[in-house]
């Protein structure tokens, strides 16, 4: 069964396209990464589903309830977790959390259970007393999470929810989306970290210019255009390493990616190997220092860029129509 | 569980939240205690600089009035702006939303909670009126009908700020409130300043006169009726597609419409003053079902289209949008003319209904179609259609005052040049130099005009209306198999 499920999905805003016929499922009990760059319709998709943006076109089922018809059914099976936790002056923590519970019409002790319940989970019973909008982003994300788990939803969908974290906090906030998944709940989650949602997601979602570009998990997209993207290496030298890239802009088959304290990471093109042996050989006939040399793997950043790459290309350079046969 | 754990169970969450957070913060803090220490300085300053006047009691009384009016009449009020607004730009309203509250008690709990603390400073004063008590020449209950009637605008006020909150225009939740509070100051400082207005005011609220009963109690139930079609227009703003707001509104706003004309009729009253209470009931009805995004889904269309042909033709007339709003705004005015006509000429009035009237009433008609007809043709793609309609209105309704200062400053026939303006029309239904069938043919002309536009604009709408209906019927169909 789809826990979410969303067909020919469309959003104007007057002559924007947000969100242009998109379609996929996720299904039940399953963790969805939704990665694209900004603007690229995320948010906008999102807010549909949370029933928070009416489509221009299109279905959209949450558990087999379409969101348009009954809001309010939806509204019981989801939590959302915006990337902007609006939050209340004049508030503690636990009033927050009591305010919302109660919205949400838990009474008396049954809110206070439920009230422990998710505070435990988030680990926020120290700071209960403190006022709700002078929280760190890592207190304010662990609060949004809070808030979207009181009434226990079956899907969740998270905006950016690792924006602005620290190392620290990042890895507390996954290890909670692990325990949630673990628990059988359906996670939508879109975040910039493409590595993080690599090994949470079970699936991932590429999106741009309000198109899916590629659904699959993340070896799918690691593999996907990995025939032209070349093999990567690490390459470190002594000396200066603007010599590398004075070295890898005059040499054929060789692209510098990026350039480090050290030297640098380099492209060499196709899947040959016997060429990337050609290439070293190249830089130590003239002249650099190599003290290291290996190959990277792909990651999902690679793959990404690579992606949004060869779509900018194709659109660049459209495929010209068939000429009529004379 | 105790009965004080309880009782916030028994409030609206918003309710709650509102009042946890109004009460700690600086606004109402600051409000409350400059208020306490006025009055102290009053009620001490009185005593020791005037207490051998024999007007001391009444000069405390109008000095208490002043100051506690001016606090639920202009502060309270004001802070009523603020209140989905801040919700929108904190965005905290999505999240609102997604709880079990509906827009409804969203909205209504903002405002409740406002008129709590409204409640909280008129029991604050109580005390000072009690001391004011014995410096003689108190009549009681006048004054304490004053108070109650200062909190029922209070919350008549709040309703419009917290009802234009919602949008998202500046120029509607800003200015319009802070040019009211222009006027409301001007209003109590001449009802409190001297002791003559104070004195005739307190004689009025002795109800000994039935003619200002009546009207008193017809302004307060107007307040009553207003304060809930601004609350609901909050709501519509804010509430999800498929929570219909609208139906409930058109079919109340009908019944007050006929309640209020039948009222007047009994009354000795002229066709116009008719004709006036019926459009002051009809006015905000009008603009909150032409104000309102043509959105909507099948489950609107349910409840009506399983009535057969019938429910059908009732959905035309109450689904949300302008497009219905339209028919109904038309079927209103064709209905509202005869019932006015027949008890015009009923009522035990002397007067009778005059073809000026007609002329007025159906000009009258063109000025609320007007906005929405020149928004349909000019302004479509703005999403906020409240603050386009409101702008044009008030800008038509300015343009009516530069007419007729040009029609006492040049010639009358500059009303005949902008007759092409409802307003236009209406100031020439007052002309004598026109005669009453010109007046006539130029009001239905420019009416009737402005609502083909209208109408005309509304067509791919009753397409989408009927694609929706068919997909209820569907959904209808497959949930009974």
């Amino acid at each position: 069964m789809n826990a979410i499920s969303v067909k020919n999905l469309h959003r104007n805003f007057a002559a924007l396209k947000a969100v242009d016929g998109i379609s996929f499922d996720v299904p039940a009990g399953s963790v969805c990464g939704f990665v694209g760059a900004n603007g690229a319709g995320k948010t906008t998709t999102m807010r549909i589903l949370a029933t928070l943006d009416y489509p221009d076109e299109g279905e959209v089922r949450i558990c087999d309830i379409d969101i348009m018809d009954r809001p309010d059914e939806v509204r019981k099976k989801l939590g959302w977790m915006p990337d902007d936790i609006g939050n209340y002056s004049n508030m503690t923590v636990w009033e927050y959390l009591d305010f919302y519970a109660r919205a949400l019409g838990y009474k008396g002790e049954e809110r206070q259970e439920r009230l422990n319940e998710v505070m435990d989970f988030t680990d926020l019973h120290t700071l209960v007393d403190r006022d709700s909008d002078k929280l760190s982003k890592g207190m304010t994300q662990r609060l949004c999470l809070a808030r979207a788990l009181l009434q226990d939803p079956e899907v969740l969908i998270m905006d950016e929810p690792a924006a602005g974290l620290d190392p620290k906090a990042r890895v507390e906030l996954k290890h909670l989306i692990r325990l949630l998944a673990d628990e059988g709940k359906t996670i939508l989650i879109s975040s910039h970290i493409l590595s993080e949602l690599g090994e949470m997601c079970d699936h991932l979602l590429f999106i741009n210019s309000g198109k899916i570009v590629h659904h699959g998990d993340s070896d799918s997209l690691k593999n996907h255009n990995n025939k032209d993207a070349g093999l990567l290496y690490d390459v470190q030298i002594l000396g200066d390493p603007q010599s590398l890239c004075d070295w890898a802009a005059t040499s054929p088959y060789v692209e510098l990616i990026e350039s480090r304290k050290h030297g640098g990471r380099i492209k060499v093109e196709g899947d040959d190997k016997a060429l990337a042996a050609r290439v070293l050989a190249n830089m130590l006939r003239d002249g650099l220092e190599v003290t290291e040399f290996h190959r990277e793997q792909r990651n999902l950043e690679d793959a990404f860029i690579d992606m949004l790459g060869s779509l900018e290309e194709a659109n660049a350079n459209p495929i010209p129509p068939a000429l009529p046969n004379s | 569980m105790n009965l004080t754990n309880d009782f916030s169970d028994r409030l609206s969450p918003i309710v709650v939240k509102e009042l946890r957070q109004d009460l700690r913060g600086k606004g109402f803090l600051i409000l409350f205690i400059t208020l306490q220490i006025i009055l102290s300085l009053i009620l001490l300053l009185t005593a020791t600089l005037s207490s051998s006047s024999q007007d001391t009691g009444t000069h405390i009384s109008q000095l208490i009035f002043f100051c506690f009016s001016f606090c639920l009449l202009i502060v309270q009020p004001l802070r009523g702006c603020n209140g989905i607004s801040s919700e929108l730009k904190a965005k905290t309203l999505d999240m609102l939303q997604l709880t079990r509250m509906s827009a409804w008690s969203i909205v209504f709990g903002k405002w409740i909670s406002l008129v709590a603390q409204s409640l909280l400073i008129a029991s604050a004063i109580l005390p000072y009126l009690i001391m004011r008590y014995f410096f003689g020449n108190m009549q009681i209950l006048p004054e304490l009908t004053l108070l109650m009637t200062i909190l029922v605008f209070s919350g008549f006020f709040s309703a419009i700020t917290v009802g234009l909150s919602a949008t998202p225009s500046i120029l509607l939740r800003g200015i319009i409130p802070l040019i009211g509070s222009m006027f409301v100051f001007i209003s109590i400082a001449g009802a409190f300043s001297n002791s003559y207005s104070f004195n005739n005011i307190i004689e009025q609220l002795t109800f000994t006169d039935s003619d200002f009963t009546a009207v008193f109690i017809a302004i307060i139930a107007g307040s009553l009726y207003t304060s809930w079609l601004m609350l609901e227009i909050a709501t519509s703003i804010i509430a999800p597609l498929a929570e219909n707001r609208d139906t409930i509104k058109r079919v109340i706003g009908f019944i007050a419409a006929v309640i209020v004309s039948i009222s007047l009729m009994f009354a000795n009253t002229s066709p116009e003053a008719i004709i006036m209470g019926t459009m002051a009931v009809i006015t905000p009805l009008f603009v909150s079902a032409l104000i309102r995004t043509h959105q909507l889904v099948p489950s609107i269309c349910k409840p009506f289209v399983k009535r057969g042909r019938i429910g059908q033709l009732a959905g035309r007339l109450l689904y949300p949008g302008w497009a219905t709003g339209t028919f109904y705004c038309t079927i209103i005015g064709l209905l509202l003319l005869p019932v006015m006509i027949t008890i015009c000429s009923l009522s035990n009035s002397s007067y009778g209904f005059q073809p000026e009237d007609l002329s007025a009433f159906i000009a009258y008609f063109g000025i609320l179609i007007f906005p929405a007809a020149i928004t349909q043709l000019f302004f479509k793609k703005y999403k906020n259609l409240f603050t386009v309609y409101l702008l044009i209105f008030c800008i038509h309704w300015g343009f009516m005052i530069l007419l007729g200062i040009m029609a006492a400053t040049t010639s009358d026939d500059v009303l005949l040049l902008f007759c092409w303006l409802p307003v236009g029309a209406l100031a020439l239904s007052f002309d004598n130099t026109v005669s009453d069938s010109s007046q006539l043919v130029i009001s239905c002309l420019v009416t009737g005009t402005y609502l083909i536009i209208l109408w005309f604009k509304s067509i791919p709408a009753w397409k989408h209306i009927r694609e929706v209906e068919s997909v209820a019927l569907k959904q209808i169909a497959n949930s009974a198999d």
